[in-house]
């Protein structure tokens, strides 16, 4: 097994084999690193936190619906700041990989569970919009 | 779900070493599941997006309440989406650290049969529209 990064263990289980199948060790050595898996999921964070950006101004500028004129720009602006966080997020976990060694992080839990619960919360604000304020 | 491979005891809060007898995953494969979680919140949104903009901006149909029919579901599968794909990563991950077969998810499945359904309703609205007129 090559490529420990400090601090963690070396993926596979404690005896040393590897679970994927029998030619895993062969497997390991002709592909040692992630390669361009970090970047692509960069730059899924990237799409996704854009994402986000284009929804909050669509809301923030586009709809007309029928609360007071500040409210919706409001809403706007809590999705752009949901963005942005995505976007920020996508970007902290990127440069922390590529300091060296880090080029394994990968996100936990307590990372994507705030991206979740927030696009549920916009779900769940724009389905109350929809249901009493058709426009 | 249902899956004797999805068992019950998925921690809440899945920490780099979530139990003793775990071990690391391929980086790879991590990566892998967090991009879909990604593309599952991307397709959460669009959902979202498109059901606001069908409700909020569409002139309305002949028959009363048709942007709500096709734009509410499609708003509610967004956020069912947005709530089930982080389950499916924490299952995903939970799987791939003791080295059991990855859970099946009901979600794509779930999803095609409500955007098919909101599609074929759509389509009937459209055709039915100036009708009465």
């Amino acid at each position: 097994m090559s490529a420990h990064v400090p601090g963690r263990r070396p993926y596979g289980p404690p005896d040393g084999s590897f679970p994927y199948g029998p030619d895993a060790d062969r497997f390991l050595e002709e592909s040692p690193t992630p390669g361009l898996a970090g970047e692509r999921t960069d730059l899924a964070w990237n799409r996704s936190g854009l994402a986000l950006l284009a929804c909050g101004i669509a809301v923030a500028k586009g709809l007309k619906f029928p609360i007071s004129e500040p409210a919706h720009a409001v809403i706007g602006v809590i999705i752009l700041v949901l963005g942005v966080f995505t976007w920020s997020m996508g970007h902290w976990e990127a440069r922390k990989r590529r300091r060296n060694g880090h080029d394994r992080e990968v996100a936990g839990f307590s990372d994507l569970a705030p991206v979740a619960y927030g696009t549920a919360a916009v779900g769940v604000a724009a389905f109350v919009l929809a249901l009493f304020f058709p426009g | 779900m249902g899956d004797e491979t999805a068992d019950d005891d998925i921690p809440e809060q899945l920490s780099p070493a979530a139990a003793a007898d775990d071990y690391e995953p391929d980086p790879r494969f991590s990566f892998a599941n967090e991009r879909t979680f990604l593309a599952w919140m991307r397709t959460a949104l669009g959902l979202i997006t498109a059901g606001l903009a069908i409700t909020q901006l569409l002139p309305p149909f002949d028959m009363p309440g048709g942007r709500r029919l096709i734009g509410l579901p499609l708003i509610a599968m967004g956020t069912v989406i947005a709530v089930v794909s982080l389950r499916n990563w924490t299952a995903n991950e939970h799987a791939m650290r003791r080295g059991l077969p990855l859970p099946r998810s009901p979600l794509p499945r779930i999803t095609a049969v409500v955007v098919t359904i909101v599609a074929v309703i759509g389509v009937i609205l459209v055709l039915v529209e100036g009708r009465g007129s």
